[in-house]
Formats: C-alpha cells, sequence, structure tokens
C-alpha cells in the first residue's frame, strides 16, 4: 500500500461519520447516505487515478458529495420533491439497532431542517460539521465572506424562529 | 461553540444532539470495505507511485498520535454501546497513555535543562558546571541576540561576567589550576567581539549605537576594576609578557585620555570604510584605547588581588588581533 493509498483510505475512515451525517441531513434516508457517501469515496479514487492533484481532500468529498446530493434530488423529482421530504419526517425506517441518542439525534436534525433553506446548509455545515469557513468556502464556491455573512444572518433568522415556535 | 450557546441556546442544544447522530459501525465497515476493495482493484497507475498527490498537509507527529487516540477511543465506546461488549483495543490504550506521557517527558526534560542552565550560571571556573555555563547558556544567550547592537553589549556582559568571576574566585582563596586561563582566553574572545562590533557599527554609521555600547563596556569594567590589572609586576604568572614592564607606565597615562576613544574613533571611521583591503590600521587604533582607559586605573589595586587575569600588554595586542580577526569576517559576511 503506497502513500497516497495510506494516505486516502484513513481520510475516508476519519471523514465518513460527517458526510454521513451530512447526507443523511439532506437526505433524510440512511440508505441514500451510504450510498452516497461510497460513492463519493469511489469518485475521488477515480479522480485520483487519472494522476489529478487534490489539494484538500475533505472540501473535496463534501464537493462531490454535494453533486451526488443534488443529482439524487433530480433524479426523484419526477417522483415528487414534496413526498421525498415528507417521507424524510416520517420516522419510521426499519433500524432495530438505533439507540437512545440516535433518536435524539434524528429528531435534532429534522428541527435543524424547519431552518429556512437558505441558511440550513451553512449553519449546519458550521455547527454540526464544525468545518471552517475556508473549508465552507472551498466547498461552496463562494467567497468566505459571503458564508460568514450568511451563518451570522442565519443564526438570526433562527433566533426568531426558534423563539416563536418555543416558549416565549 | 459556546458562541453559538450564548447567542441561541435551542439551537445550541439541537446542535449537539445532532452531532450525536452517526451511522452504525456495520455501515461504516460494509463501505469502508467496498472502498478498499475497489482501490486494491484499481491501483494507482505505476507512474504515479511516488506522485504527492495529496497535498502536504503534515501533522505534527504528536497531533497524529492525539487524533489516533481518540478516533481508537470513540470506536471502542460506539462499540460498546452498539454491541454491549467491551473490547479491548491495546493500540487505543497505548496511544491514550503515550500522548499523556510525552508532555510529561518534554516537560521533565525542560525542568531539568532550565535547572542545569540556572545552576551553571551561578558556576565558577573549576566548577562541573562552568563549561555549560560558557559553552550552553552563553553561546544560546549570544545567538539569541540578533542586532549587532545587542551582540555586541551581549559579549560586553559576558566578558565583565569573567572579570566577575575572577573576582569570586579570589575570594573564594582557592583558585583551580587552569582558572586563569580558562578566564583570560574567554575574557578575550568577548572582549574582542564586543569591540569589533562597535566597529562594525561605526562602519554601518550606527554612531550613536557604537558609543552606547562603548560607554556601557567602560563601564562594566569599571565596575571590576580591582580585579583589572596589569601583571606587571609579578614573574611567576605564565602569561606575563618581560615587555609589559616597560608598557605599564605608558598606559597609565591613559585615565587623562578616557573621554578620548569616542572621538578618535568618529576620526577613524570613514577611513575603514574606505579602504577594505587594508582594515587593520583602523581597526587597532579605534579599539584599543577603549579597553586601558578603564583597565589602568586599577593598576593600584592589582596588587591585593589574587587573580589578575587581564590585560597585560600581550594580551592587549591579542584582543586587538582578535578583533581584527573577527572584524575582516564581519566585513565578508557585510559584502
Amino acid at each position: 500500500m503506497n502513500n497516497t493509498e495510506r494516505k486516502f483510505t484513513e481520510a475516508c475512515e476519519e471523514h465518513f461519520d460527517a458526510l454521513y451525517r451530512y447526507c443523511f441531513f439532506k437526505t433524510s434516508s440512511r440508505d441514500t447516505a451510504q450510498d452516497l457517501v461510497q460513492e463519493t469515496y469511489l469518485k475521488a479514487w477515480n479522480y485520483l487515478m487519472k494522476g489529478e492533484e487534490i489539494k484538500n481532500l475533505k472540501a473535496f468529498f463534501y464537493r462531490i458529495l454535494n453533486n451526488l446530493i443534488i443529482d439524487e434530488y433530480r433524479k426523484k423529482k419526477t417522483v415528487s420533491l414534496d413526498l421525498l421530504s415528507e417521507k424524510g419526517f416520517d420516522p419510521g425506517v426499519n433500524e432495530t439497532e438505533r439507540m437512545e441518542n440516535q433518536i435524539d439525534g434524528e429528531r435534532a436534525m429534522k428541527l435543524l431542517k424547519k431552518i429556512p433553506e437558505m441558511y440550513r446548509e451553512v449553519i449546519f455545515m458550521r455547527y454540526v460539521q464544525e468545518l471552517s469557513l475556508k473549508e465552507m468556502a472551498d466547498i461552496l464556491d463562494q467567497s468566505e465572506n459571503a458564508i460568514a455573512v450568511k451563518v451570522h444572518r442565519g443564526l438570526k433568522k433562527v433566533e426568531k424562529f426558534f423563539n416563536n415556535s418555543r416558549t416565549k | 461553540m459556546k458562541k453559538l450557546i450564548k447567542q441561541n441556546k435551542e439551537l445550541a442544544s439541537l446542535v449537539k444532539d445532532a452531532k450525536s447522530f452517526y451511522p452504525t459501525v456495520n455501515v461504516k465497515h460494509s463501505v469502508l470495505r467496498s472502498v478498499f476493495r475497489h482501490i486494491k482493484a484499481n491501483p494507482l497507475p505505476e507512474k504515479l507511485d511516488g506522485a504527492n498527490l495529496l497535498g502536504t498537509s503534515m501533522l505534527s507527529p504528536y497531533r497524529y498520535l492525539v487524533k489516533q487516540a481518540f478516533r481508537m477511543r470513540a470506536e471502542r465506546k460506539r462499540h460498546f454501546a452498539e454491541t454491549g461488549e467491551e473490547v479491548l483495543f491495546r493500540k487505543s490504550v497505548f496511544y491514550l497513555r503515550l500522548i499523556r506521557i510525552i508532555p510529561v517527558i518534554i516537560l521533565a526534560m525542560l525542568l531539568l535543562a532550565g535547572g542545569t542552565a540556572m545552576a551553571a550560571n551561578a558556576a565558577l571556573p573549576g566548577d562541573f558546571l562552568y563549561p555549560y555555563k560558557t559553552g550552553v547558556n552563553e553561546r544560546i544567550g549570544s545567538l539569541a541576540a540578533f542586532t549587532p547592537e545587542a551582540r555586541a553589549m551581549v559579549h560586553a556582559k559576558y566578558a565583565s561576567r569573567r572579570l566577575a568571576e575572577a573576582r569570586a574566585l579570589s575570594f573564594r582563596g582557592e583558585i583551580p589550576p587552569n582558572a586563569q586561563a580558562v578566564l583570560n582566553t574567554n575574557f578575550k574572545f568577548h572582549a574582542a567581539k564586543a569591540l569589533a562590533l562597535t566597529e562594525v557599527l561605526r562602519q554601518k554609521g550606527k554612531e550613536k549605537e557604537a558609543e552606547i555600547v562603548e560607554k556601557e563596556f567602560e563601564a562594566e569594567m569599571l565596575t571590576h576594576k580591582s580585579i583589572v590589572g596589569f601583571d606587571d609586576d609579578e614573574g611567576d604568572d605564565s602569561l606575563t609578557d618581560p615587555s609589559s614592564n616597560n608598557s605599564a607606565p605608558a598606559n597609565n597615562s591613559a585615565p587623562g585620555n578616557s573621554s578620548t576613544p569616542g572621538n578618535s574613533g568618529k576620526g577613524k571611521s570613514d577611513d575603514g570604510g574606505q579602504n577594505k583591503s587594508k582594515p587593520d590600521a583602523p581597526g587597532s587604533d579605534n579599539t584599543r584605547p577603549a579597553t586601558p582607559p578603564s583597565t589602568a586605573p586599577a593598576l593600584e589595586a592589582a596588587n591585593s588581588v589574587p587573580t589578575k587575569i587581564i590585560p597585560n600588554k600581550k594580551d592587549l595586542a591579542e584582543i586587538n588581533a582578535l578583533v581584527n580577526s573577527i572584524l575582516k569576517r564581519e566585513r565578508l559576511n557585510i559584502d
């Protein structure tokens, strides 16, 4: 196993949880998340095989995954996007070995999905995934500044949003 | 994260919950396994074997260890949570211990080195730690000074330290056999460095700084004037030059001229800059007066002190020669 392979597999292992969570957040399906993350890894490896250089593997994974998720949306659009998202809110997925905190986690994700779409992604990336502004800029192809502004506004929106929906 | 909690508790708790969402070990392993299989089936082309395709983001070894340790611990915990069986990952325990022990070892080493350095600072010639003091502590000190001014100051300080040590030795009563020679050489070295650096300062047009250093140096010499004397009257001093008997009176007149070195230095510094091929003449003229004014007044006190390390006429000549050789080197560095 040469250096590149070792580094790559280590990165795969390291980022798996985060990528999976991110994908689940966007697609609301464990199966899709699993498939898409796997697909991401394979695509990234094929890219490397062409002799291309990847500066930041983490950001690269997210970019591929993002594209795959968009493709996934498009594929299902023929069925109905609403139906898909509704299905996502339905917790009746067959997962027997799920545990308490897992349920908490899923519930939290679903609540987070109520954040207006514009800010949902950046807030999730910034706080749950704990990506740096620079990494987010790399992934989303926007300037760091723009993302910082977005996160800031998103936080304000969220404040209003949660204050309205919750006790207060 | 803290900031977020302050801003919005609700969101913070959601974020915390969301972070606890992760795939089951089975899912993770099945994906990773198929990826590994894919990599094995499609290895990189041979020509890319040595290529660095993934950038050069090197983790420091310690950070790598920390990362490994925590990742393995998380894995173990998750495994326990899902299956209920406690698996001992030997490696993880090893790493966790390692990352705890390494800082302790480093700290202990630092403390040891620091303690030695502190202890060494009080060492006198002949002491066990004295070589550490001159060889390590002072070398680090002079390396840590970057500007010529600072370096000149440091060397002046070290030269005067040698004098202080000579005095301390004489108070102690017993003088180790080599001490005198060691102190003498070391003093000459530092004095020459200091003088040479002052000269360099002059040539760079930093007259003011040069004068400050010179004054400082003189002041240091004066502090220890009781030890500074000419070894002209005692035959038993091995370093004594027979000619110094004659030269001592000549130097006696120096105290009256104590204000001249600065002036003469100013006058000659231009020459030094112009004819680089012949640095000896201005160099020796400038630097020679710098020591005698301070050393000569101590002549009377000389007899009462058993260790007079410096400087007799011969030593002064040696210092000058050293200054010149250093100056030559410095000049090479400047050009």
